[in-house]
């Protein structure tokens, strides 16, 4: 059975053949892979079979090999793609404006340093995700923000 | 011994939060001495709320009215009984005012007298004083002549490299190192114009320039009864931002002479100043094992336990032995270094999105298993990490015979503690150990900037793919081929879902 998979926000196609009794046979990217679980505890287990890991587990986190990793369903709320903000700069998380680098109408590059903000007790510049002109910004320095708001529009369409 | 303590302090305040509140906790429990611990209301389910003999509310607010809330914190240890407070780390613990003020309380300050955290709190009259007492400073020319030739004449002396400083500089404006004598009086020209135009002002002190120096410093402790002992080294070279990332001891840098030679030097420091209980002096090395005086940090540092791994003392306890006015219970002479231990840091951050700080909520934790791996968490699953604190999660501590073991256990034992839920440097922390200059014990104060590229993410693996898929099969209901639901085996087992 054909299944799509959320993989680190990136999507993967697998093909099932069986999963019961932990014992789990699938197919992804060409090759065939057949691995069984043996539970050691709450969150560990033990992987065997074509590949042999150590894993510790919630129910989405894996820690697998050393790396970690988070296995959604598609279309699952938290495996949007957060990166493709459409020209809006957001706060990561709530701070303080110390400084705005920027005014509306000015032509920046990718990475250029726009807002610097300080949240717990470290400074974090916000940068362009693209190229583009600024069209707006919504705050000024010394204000509080929230996460995951609005700091500065860019409008990436601009012709030279 | 214990007795002895006991008539004196009996019940410890810890003024402090997190793992350091919960490390001095322990110690207390190990010696019979009763402890209480503070916390602020959105802290109620951290273990430090939780774990003392009792749990004392600060209630909410800002940290100048929990924290750092000197009155309040001194009322609350009077009114519990507490014969003692000990500051833990940062917060009030180098606040020589605090201190004053505990003792007229006539309570114990669990530190050193007022007058030392004064000296040593100010970087200019601390190296002033140290040089009275001949302790080697970073050779530099401070003063008001400006003349060229005289400034010229000053870098010859201390030998080249050396840098140029505005001394109303920063971010770099008005620096230059200088490599050749030849090469002085243009740069000196080059930096003062730079000055001038960055600050309205163009006066310069010259420095000796270390190159890639490496952070060496040295654990004392002394009593009230003139002992000063010195604990070895600990390097502290790999640091992002003057945070400190990784610590280890011994230090691959020194040579027995050296390490003769500077743990000498801050002995004679603890006892020039007739210091009191736990600091630590910071020192920078050159390439060839030259040391200078940075500075003193009279507390008990973070990074302590590696200390306490490779010498078998605990730190805390013979702070509070020195506190209760006893005679450390030891001689230099039966203080040794034996294998390696590595302390690294996890802090709530995503390396590979410019260290933004990370918050949200602690799924998992997880527990380091090798032997003599020591985990310092200030949080337990299910612990919300907000915005309100540092950001440091959690000390990873491996001890191993050689520095290759201790290697190789942090590596192993980085992989057991997940912190599932927020993003960590964990898997930044065994780039560092895990890369071929640490190993090589090539490490320098500018060690990540150096090597930001060694220390990028690799992509996943096809199999690392593979088996993240694998678990997430194995852990799910799944359907077979012909629609129908089962369970898959984990599920039958209890336990499971328990965030």
């Amino acid at each position: 059975m054909k299944k799509k998979l959320v993989l680190n926000g990136e999507e993967v196609e697998i093909n099932v053949l069986t999963n019961r009794h932990g014992q789990v046979e699938f197919t992804f990217n060409g090759r065939d892979y057949s691995i069984k679980a043996n539970q050691l505890g709450p969150h560990k287990t033990f992987l065997t079979g074509t590949l042999n890991a150590r894993v510790i587990h919630t129910d989405h986190d894996f820690m697998v090999a050393g790396k970690e990793l988070r296995v959604e369903p598609p279309n699952s709320s938290r495996s949007k793609n957060r990166t493709d903000t459409g020209g809006h700069m957001l706060s990561p998380m709530p701070g303080k404006i110390l400084q705005v680098l920027v005014k509306v109408g000015d032509v920046v590059k990718k990475g250029d340093s726009l807002i610097v903000m300080e949240a717990m007790k470290m400074e974090h510049t916000i940068k362009a995700s693209e190229d583009g002109v600024i069209s707006e910004v919504h705050f000024g320095e010394g204000q509080l923000v929230a996460g995951g708001v609005d700091l500065v529009d860019l409008n990436c369409e601009q012709e030279a | 011994m214990k007795s002895e303590v006991l008539k004196k302090i009996d019940k410890i305040l810890i003024a402090n939060r997190g793992e350091i509140s919960l490390r001095v906790m322990k110690t207390c429990k190990e010696m019979g001495i009763k402890s209480v611990s503070l916390f602020t209301e959105i802290e109620r389910d951290y273990p430090h709320a939780n774990l003392a003999d009792e749990c004392i509310s600060l209630g909410e607010g800002p940290l100048s009215e929990t924290y750092l809330n000197q009155d309040r914190i001194i009322e609350i240890a009077k009114k519990c009984g507490a014969s003692a407070i000990h500051p833990g780390y940062g917060f009030l613990s180098e606040n020589s005012v605090f201190a004053n003020k505990v003792t007229s309380a006539g309570l114990i300050f669990i530190g050193p007298r007022p007058d030392s955290m004064e000296l040593m709190g100010d970087k200019k009259t601390s190296k002033v004083e140290m040089g009275k007492i001949s302790i080697p400073l970073i050779p530099g020319y401070h003063g008001d002549n400006q003349e060229d030739d005289f400034l010229k004449n000053e870098a010859d002396k201390m030998g080249y490299p050396v840098l140029i400083k505005a001394t109303a500089g920063g971010g770099g404006k008005g620096m230059r190192a200088v490599w050749k004598e030849e090469e002085f009086i243009e740069a000196l020209n080059s930096a003062k114009r730079e000055a001038k135009n960055a600050f309205g002002n163009d006066i310069v002190l010259i420095e000796k320039f270390i190159q890639n120096p490496r952070h060496i410093e040295v654990q004392v402790m002394s009593d009230t009864h003139g002992n000063h002992l010195h604990f070895f080294e600990r390097e502290c070279s790999i640091q992002r931002r003057h945070q400190k990332v990784v610590e280890e001891t011994p230090s691959i840098a020194l040579t027995d002479k050296i390490r003769n030679d500077i743990t000498q030097t801050a002995v004679n420091i603890a006892s020039g100043i007739n210091y009191e209980g736990a600091g630590t002096v910071e020192f920078i090395m050159d390439a060839a094992g030259e040391f200078f005086f940075l500075e003193m940090n009279t507390r008990l540092q973070v990074e302590h336990p590696i200390t306490e791994m490779v010498t078998g003392c605990d730190l805390v306890q013979l702070q509070i032995l020195a506190a209760a006015g006893l005679p450390l219970p030891m001689k230099q002479s039966e203080i040794k270094q034996s294998g390696h231990a590595i302390e690294v840091r996890v802090y709530s951050e995503d390396p590979d999105n410019n260290f933004m700080p990370a918050i949200g909520t602690i799924s998992h934790v997880g527990t380091p298993e090798l032997n003599n791996v020591r985990l310092d968490s200030g949080y337990v699953d299910g612990n919300e990490v907000t915005i309100n604190f540092d950001p440091m999660l959690a000390k990873l501590i491996c001890w191993g015979v050689d520095r290759e073991t201790a290697i190789s256990k942090t590596l192993h034992s980085l992989d057991e503690v997940p912190f599932f839920g927020i993003k960590t440097n964990r898997d930044y922390l065994k780039r560092i150990v895990g890369s071929s200059p640490f190993r090589e014990g090539d490490t320098f104060t500018h060690f990540v900037e150096t090597h930001a590229e060694l220390l990028k993410n690799v992509e996943l693996s096809d199999e690392q793919k593979a088996l993240g898929i694998a678990t997430f099969l194995l852990n799910s209901k799944s359907t077979k081929a012909s629609g129908e639901t089962i369970d898959s085996s984990w599920q039958r087992l209890q336990g499971f879902r328990n965030i």
